[in-house]
């Protein structure tokens, strides 16, 4: 039962390596909540990169395609919007299109895959981008820089880079359900049991925490939908994460990032206090690879993470 | 395992669309005559193509998948002969009404009897769509004339004490290990071809099992609270019931129809057996049998049945 | 049952179950039982020899054993699904245990049965039966569906109210009043049938369960019968957009303001986000969501209310009006 997945019901290949692992020049759409809510992800992306080796560029021009929420408008504009990031990548002679948002990767990923596998999608959205002159030819993959981590990268690698391990730092992984389900779109790993952000965890020195909750939902999509429902989402995963233990928490994706950090406050009333501070991807692994904590963005968190890294003798 | 489409050899015209009792016949033949793989006769719907299969038969080839690792679609699958459906049943008329007055039987469990000694496609929706409508509109009818029926207080505390005893037992045999050797008489002796001393055999062993149930059964869980061993316990005492009627049935018509073949009997008999049994239950003993009720024949006439 | 003619790998698998009686138990216990089967048994097919051949009172649903009643969900190994359908290989850990515990978001009631009159409340509420649009007897022959209408109804009626999405919804464990995913498709299916005449009323009756409390999160994709719940979930939502019910709620007022939010700037801007989802009159709620807002302000998280577009937006703004994309 590890999935319930039928031989057709395929994801596009998540592992798929392209020139870019050659030429390390990768297509980078950061997504909103990046260049926004937390530039912190954006800046430590970027230095991170640096540090790796690998060019990141910057897709200036895409747009949003709408984080699920507007497919409950139309079925069809998700779709297009993407196509059009896609013609860009392209026209920059770019094969991937790399995120650092789960709910971007789900949602890219998914209008990649409806374009690829209907001719009719595929002609649809070449009909409007042919309005401004645009075209996708339908070469793009899509991948999350945590994927890149691994599979460009390598654990190893990365772990040869590490001048700043985590000193056994408990870190509880928090995926974001977009990258890992539905199954039939992401397919990097099982979604039922993943296990890349602990690998990345354990690379870089820490100590990664089992718990039921690492795959569930943070709830940002009905954060504003009922009284009580955002900070039950968060205290009922984040309950579970300080129960087994952990003492801060990692997740790929800035939208759980806005929901694990704001709502915890509200949520010690039904769940008990859990303050657990939650690290961006890049940001963490930025900072086991050597980069100057000031330039991190730390400060920017609601609940500060500096207090654990000092508390494990990472910064003064 | 020759790869050939043995259908073909045992129904001419219809092949693998010949009635089921046909099918089944042909592959356990070819079973036991050796020709299976592994014991088992191949479904091949490999030239149905993808997109039709996908269309049509999704649930099928994904029982399919998950049984056997097998892909309708890329490979053919193996296949026994199974129980699919019981013809017979609570003898009952066209309002579903049985002999006891304010009980009601329509579909499966009910023998009205609308396929006799064989249930052929699309039938079972005629006993459940058709008749389950017309007894449900009966029994309204009915209620309507007897009023408020209060059941025997002294029935009810009878099968109160009936089960307060059976949880009350400490020892004993469990239900399900009876089960299995209902099981294992039945498939051995009223399987597909049944012969005199099968069906003797079976009688005589299912009478003993009736006697082990009654004297003997067990049941483990005390509980109160969904006590699904009470209720194992329930369908297998029930079950040996059936296949009591079923067996001896089988022994007393020396003849085959439908889904009855026997190697001792192989032609049908319609001067002898146009009738139904109706079996009454005896305690510790094989039913009662009965052939007062002979099968109705109004427009359709009896045929030699060929496919 | 083994094939015959096959070699079977037979195993020691125990079975580490999970006990409670709610007529005599305050807590649960586990129970632990080995038995000698083929490791590709099902996990049903190992419940059932455990409970034949060890300990009669071990309780669970189940029927058909092949994945069409729907009832013998329960949670294997941290997962939930359909235990006729798990072979114990598949979930057994290093140690040969295959845990099995009633199924989550539902009330014990003995062993891995649970009280599931929650799940059928939610479906009782939506009348799913058909409530054609006109009286049979205005019909000379039955009702004809094109099987291009019907097709979309397809997967959804494959629904064996089995409530593995029920029981994995992450929404339905907080909140309980949520309709919860397979009485959305369910709705789903009778507002898109082209003979019911209550398409309205049904989208005005799913949307009060808090239709627009789903997350999105595709938790429910692990249905056994590939309904896909949310996909039908979000086409209920489209559905409510486009019949104008309720569009002064919160759900609605989201979705169209981040296509608003697009269309402006390319992005989605999180304060008028904010601003547009609660209503800019709504004082009430704008204070509810205050103290975090002054929060994020205060760490320079939230972004003008008047954010620069992205470059080349017109292009974004070719896009959603080619696709007639209604906008806040």
């Amino acid at each position: 039962m590890s999935t319930t997945l039928l031989p057709e019901e395929r994801p596009l290949d998540a592992h798929a390596r392209t020139r870019s692992s050659q030429t390390k020049r990768y297509g980078f759409f950061p997504g909103c909540v990046a260049k926004e809510s937390c530039k912190e992800l954006f800046n430590s992306t970027m230095l991170l990169a640096d540090k790796l080796g690998i060019e990141l560029i910057e897709l200036t021009a895409a747009s949003c395609c709408g984080a699920s929420v507007v497919n409950d408008v139309n079925r069809d504009v998700a779709r297009v919007l993407n196509a059009r990031t896609y013609a860009q990548a392209e026209a920059l002679g770019l094969d991937d299109v790399i995120t650092i948002c789960s709910t971007c990767t789900g949602h890219m990923r998914a209008a990649n895959k409806e374009l690829l596998e209907s001719e009719e999608h595929m002609a649809q959205a070449n009909s409007i981008l042919g309005k401004f002159g645009a075209k996708y030819e339908g070469h793009i993959v899509v991948r999350h820089l945590l994927w890149l981590l691994i599979d460009d990268i390598g654990l190893d690698k990365l772990k040869s880079m590490v001048v700043r391990p985590l000193n056994g730092l408990k870190v509880a992984p928090f995926y974001g359900c977009h990258i890992i389900r539905p199954e039939a779109v992401n397919g990097w790993e099982s979604a039922r049991n993943p296990h890349s952000l602990e690998d990345v965890i354990e690379a870089i020195g820490g100590e990664a925490i089992d718990y039921a909750g690492k795959t569930r939902c943070c709830g940002f999509h009905i954060q504003l939908e009922k009284d009580n429902v955002a900070a039950d989402m968060v205290g009922q995963n984040m309950r579970m994460a300080q129960d087994h233990g952990a003492e801060a928490v990692l997740t790929p994706c800035p939208l759980c990032h806005l929901a694990l950090d704001g709502y915890q406050q509200d949520a010690a009333a039904r769940w008990g206090r859990t303050d657990l501070p939650t690290f961006h991807l890049p940001q963490l692994v930025a900072f086991a690879l050597g980069v100057p904590a000031e330039t991190l963005g730390l400060n920017k968190h609601l609940i500060d993470p500096r207090k654990v890294l000092v508390d494990r003798d990472l910064i003064a | 395992s020759l790869g050939e489409r043995f259908m073909f050899k045992y129904a001419p015209n219809k092949g693998e669309l010949a009635s089921r009792d046909v099918v089944s016949r042909a592959e356990w033949t070819e079973i036991l005559e050796g020709r299976g793989v592994d014991g088992c006769v191949l479904l091949d719907m490999r030239h149905l193509g993808r997109e039709k299969i996908l269309e049509r038969l999704p649930q099928i080839r994904e029982l399919a998948l998950d049984a056997t690792g097998k892909d309708a679609i890329d490979e053919p699958i193996p296949i026994l002969p199974g129980a699919h459906y019981t013809m017979g049943g609570i003898e009952a008329d066209l309002n579903g009404a049985t002999r006891i007055p304010g009980v009601y039987a329509a579909g499966e469990c009910a023998c009205i009897s609308v396929h006799g000694a064989n249930r052929l496609g699309g039938n079972s929706l005629l006993d459940t769509i058709v008749f389950g409508a017309r007894s449900a509109a009966h029994a309204v009818e009915y209620i309507k004339t007897v009023g408020e029926v209060k059941p025997s207080e002294r029935t009810l505390q009878h099968e109160r004490d009936r089960v307060a005893d059976l949880l009350s037992r400490t020892g004993g045999t469990r239900a399900p290990k009876i089960r299995q050797k209902m099981n294992e008489t039945m498939s051995a002796n009223t399987f597909i071809f049944r012969n005199e001393a099968q069906l003797e055999t079976a009688v005589k062993d299912l009478v003993a099992i009736r006697n082990e149930f009654d004297q003997g059964v067990y049941v483990m869980d005390k509980s109160k609270t969904f006590n699904t061993d009470l209720v194992s316990a329930f369908e297998t005492d029930f079950l040996i019931d059936v296949s009591l009627a079923l067996a001896t049935g089988a022994l007393h018509r020396k003849e085959s129809r439908g889904a009855q073949a026997r190697t001792d009997f192989p032609d049908r008999d319609d001067e002898n057996w146009m009738v139904h049994t109706l079996a009454f239950r005896q305690d510790g003993a094989a039913p009662k049998l009965d052939y007062s009720r002979k099968a109705k024949i109004t427009k359709w006439q009896p045929e030699v049945r060929s496919y | 049952m083994a094939a015959r003619g096959k070699v079977v790998l037979m195993a020691k698998i125990t079975l580490d179950i999970f006990r409670f009686d709610e007529a005599v138990d305050t807590v649960p216990h586990r129970d632990k039982v080995v038995v000698d089967i083929p490791e590709t048994t099902t996990v049903l097919d190992a419940l059932e020899y455990a409970k034949a051949e060890v300990d009669g009172s071990i309780s669970f649903r189940r029927s058909c054993r092949s994945a069409i009643c729907g009832s013998c969900s329960m949670n294997v190994n941290g997962v939930t699904g359909l235990a006729c359908k798990t072979p114990c290989n598949t979930v057994m850990d290093d140690t040969g245990t295959v845990k099995i515990d009633p199924m989550p978001n539902f009330q014990p009631m003995k062993d891995m049965v649970v009280h599931m009159d929650p799940f059928w409340d939610k479906y009782t509420r939506l009348k799913p039966y058909l409530q054609p649009k006109d009286a049979d007897s205005s019909h000379a022959t039955e009702r004809r569906v094109s099987p291009d209408d019907m097709h979309k109804l397809v997967a959804v009626a494959n629904c064996i109210m089995c409530a593995t999405c029920y029981a994995l919804c992450p929404v339905v464990s907080v909140d309980p009043a949520f309709a919860g995913p397979a009485a959305i498709a369910y709705a789903y299916r009778f507002i898109e049938d082209v003979r019911d005449g209550e398409r309205k009323e049904r989208i005005a009756q799913i949307s009060e369960d808090y239709l627009w409390l789903c997350a999105h999160c595709y938790a429910c994709s692990y249905c056994p019968k590939h309904v896909d719940p949310n996909d039908r979930i979000i086409d209920v939502k489209r559905a409510a957009i486009s019949e104008r019910v309720m569009m002064n709620e919160r759900g609605p007022r989201h979705a169209l303001t981040v296509v608003k939010t697009i269309k402006q700037t390319g992005m989605l801007a999180e304060t008028e986000l904010i601003q547009g989802t609660v209503g800019k009159f709504n004082i009430i709620g704008l204070l509810k969501v205050a103290p975090l807002g002054l929060r994020m302000a205060s760490k320079g998280k939230l972004p003008p209310i008047f954010m620069k577009p992205i470059p080349k937006v017109d292009e974004v703004r070719t896009i959603i009006d080619s696709l007639e994309v209604p906008v806040a």
